[in-house]
């Protein structure tokens, strides 16, 4: 009679180990999807802040224009448009991390994976028009 | 036996169910920075343009020239709060105000406190 019991606890724990192992690998397949997903949103929020710093940097330092010979006052959002020079955006591609990185007043012909725009003035009329910066 | 089952389902329903809940529905970039920068753009923009000299409502025509060249060009609606110039008519509760800074400004010759707003 004992026997018996026994033999009705292992075929009850074969029949509970099946699902539980099933809800298990759903379990580890769910946290790597999740980690995975957390993984890319660090990585796209890191790409954007980057760009974002790199426009803010752009739009009130590195390509403003100055006036005043000692003094060299800045006008920040009167972009130069000269100053956005190749070697101007490789700099700025280097010290940011950045695998492309293109910085104009034309919309980005080639996808990138992210842009963004910033309003600004040019030239002596200070016409309004959108600087993109663009890059990944 | 049965009771031993019974603890263990729920063990695992509850683990399952904790994953579940714990699963943060897909976050959006945060933008909230660069939006106020956006904002401070646009509010820069027309003061070089010098929109804010003699300011009053004799610059009704010429800001809000320059408001529409911004919106036109960015899709933005911008609004400065005090004094109803915009580039989008129809009030707030046809626009989305995503972002608002406070400037002080010389307007009718006395400083005042004024909110500009960027939406959609």
């Amino acid at each position: 009679m004992q026997n018996r019991y026994k033999g009705f606890a292992s075929f009850d724990a074969l029949f509970c180990l099946v699902p539980i192992l099933l809800m298990l690998s759903l379990l580890m397949q769910a946290s790597s999807s999740l980690s995975n997903q957390a993984q890319e949103q660090s990585h796209s929020q890191q790409i954007f802040d980057k760009l974002v710093s790199v426009a803010d940097y752009t739009v009130k330092i590195g390509a403003v224009v100055r006036y005043g010979n000692e003094t060299k006052i800045r006008y920040p959002n009167w972009i130069d448009a000269d100053a956005l020079s190749e070697k101007y955006v490789e700099d700025l591609r280097t010290r940011a991390d950045l695998e492309e990185l293109s910085i104009g007043f034309d919309p980005p012909s080639s996808p990138s994976a992210f842009c963004i725009y910033r309003i600004v003035v040019v030239g002596d009329q200070k016409t309004i028009t959108k600087m993109y910066v663009c890059g990944g | 036996m049965q009771s031993l089952e019974a603890v263990i389902s729920l063990m695992f329903f509850l683990s399952i169910s904790s994953v579940l809940l714990s699963v943060q529905p897909h976050r959006h970039i945060d933008d909230s920075l660069y939006r106020l920068q956006l904002a401070e753009d646009a509010w820069r923009v027309l003061y070089l343009r010098g929109d804010f000299q003699d300011f009053d409502e004799g610059k009704r025509e010429t800001l809000e020239t320059d408001m529409a060249d911004i919106g036109e060009k960015t899709s933005l609606c911008l609004f400065l709060d005090g004094t109803r110039f915009t580039n989008c008519r129809g009030g707030d509760d046809r626009h989305e105000i995503f972002i608002s800074i406070r400037r002080t400004v010389i307007f009718r010759g006395k400083p005042e406190a004024l909110s500009f707003s960027l939406g959609k």
